[in-house]
């Protein structure tokens, strides 16, 4: 008698099984994907955050730490006709100040040695110790140029003042994103170093106070050396951006289109440098 | 008589069990992802409770070791002196603060490193403490400077 299989008795799927069976692995999937896309995207928004956070403390320490010195022997001899100022220009978008950041170093006395002896006996800040911080656009590229007197030109000094031209930087921030940059002059005054500190800046500001606590100007550069002598506080505003946009999300009160998927971050610091306001002491 | 084998394939108990398992797992992985975004707040509030700080420092930085104490109206027979918002030197800090950081409360604490009264120390421990909340939990920063 020939063997007939009884498939009634098999194992296995009907095709109806396999197609519900294939609908729910395909939900599983799909599920699964979605949950892993979200994962994905909130990983990389916080990578992008963290480092955004990071820089900002970056950039916050570099100015606290140069800002400090804002002023330091500045003036050795007391000599009031002597242009040099703690602070050489406080603009809103702008800072420039002067110190005596090699005054510990073996680089102490390289140049300030060559420049003393013509209208003052006694120069304890060379031109690489004035120290400004300004946005410019990726790249060193901006259309606007600060400007601003000091006495940087002769050696050794003179006493007056010339003018001095930091070129392609932003002094208004209506196209970001930004690099902040960190200047100073050459030795030899041919010109101005500049260093990028952070990328992706949204803004940088500046306000100033006095010994009381009261705002003295959004942009002290017209204000002349009076005003700039009585600023013991300086409010540094740093604004960041994430690297890269969000697409799903949009900043309500940012209406830049290059800049309104990108999250933002604000940081604010209160320096007081401790040497500004310190009275001169008149060499006999 | 043997006894009948059971049908081949999963219950429906079985496959309950397996999609709950299932669910739990992704459940599990999205709260990574919310675990992860509640870090990056709290680095956030973190960073700017430490500009407040600093910015707290700075301003007592600038002051003489007397005045380190003496503008807090400290009691100088004493070895440490705490003071809060309430404080009239502390009441700007903290309007500062709370314009930085939601809900951030300040306090200063100056005390003597040897332990002997303020007046006669020679080293004096300032720490500022800032203060704040994450959801239900309560955070604090402190940052110490010793004045010599």
């Amino acid at each position: 008698m020939p063997f007939v299989p009884d498939r009634s008795a098999e194992g296995g799927l009907g095709l109806a099984e396999h197609l519900v069976a294939v609908a729910i692995f395909a939900v599983v999937i799909v599920v699964s994907l979605s949950q892993l896309g979200a994962a994905r995207r909130a990983f990389e928004l916080g990578v992008d955050r963290a480092e955004l956070q990071q820089v900002l403390r970056v950039a916050s320490d570099q100015l606290l730490r140069d800002l400090r010195w804002a002023g330091l022997n500045t003036n050795p001899d007391g000599d009031p006709d002597r242009p040099d100022e703690a602070i050489e220009v406080a603009g809103g978008t702008v800072i420039v100040i002067r110190g005596d950041a090699d005054g510990a170093t073996a680089d102490a006395h390289d140049p300030e040695d060559v420049l003393a002896g013509g209208a003052f006996e006694n120069v304890s800040t060379g031109n690489n110790e004035i120290v400004g911080y300004v946005l410019a656009k990726p790249g060193g590229v901006g259309g606007d140029t600060l400007s601003f007197d000091a006495d940087v030109g002769e050696v050794p000094r003179d006493g007056l003042m010339e003018t001095v031209l930091v070129e392609h930087v932003a002094l208004t921030h209506d196209d970001p994103p930004y690099t902040l940059y960190r200047f100073h002059l050459k030795s030899d005054s041919s010109g101005v170093v500049r260093t990028p500190v952070i990328d992706n800046l949204r803004s940088l500001r500046f306000t100033y106070f006095d010994g009381s606590g009261t705002a003295l100007c959004d942009s002290c550069g017209g204000d002349g050396p009076a005003v700039r002598a009585s600023i013991r506080r300086i409010r540094v505003e740093l604004e960041g951006l994430t690297r890269d946009p969000d697409p799903r999300w949009t900043d309500p009160h940012d209406s830049h289109s290059g800049t309104s998927h990108h999250r933002k971050f604000e940081l604010t610091l209160d320096i007081t440098p401790p040497n500004l306001g310190l009275p001169l002491v008149v060499d006999p | 008589m043997t006894p009948r084998r059971p049908p081949p394939g999963s219950t429906l108990l079985e496959v309950t069990i397996a999609l709950a398992l299932l669910g739990s797992l992704l459940i599990s992985a999205a709260g990574l992802a919310t675990f992860g975004d509640r870090q990056i707040r709290a680095g956030r509030s973190r960073s700017r409770a430490l500009t407040i700080a600093r910015t707290v420092m700075e301003e007592m930085a600038a002051w003489s070791f007397r005045q380190t104490y003496d503008r807090l109206g400290c009691n100088a027979d004493q070895p440490e002196c705490a003071v809060g918002p309430g404080h009239p030197v502390v009441g700007p800090w903290q309007v500062m603060a709370e314009s930085r950081l939601s809900g951030a409360t300040v306090e200063v604490l100056v005390a003597a490193l040897e332990g002997m009264p303020l007046a006669d120390s020679r080293v004096l421990r300032v720490s500022v403490s800032v203060a704040w909340r994450e959801g239900p939990r309560s955070r604090t920063l402190r940052l110490m400077l010793l004045r010599v």
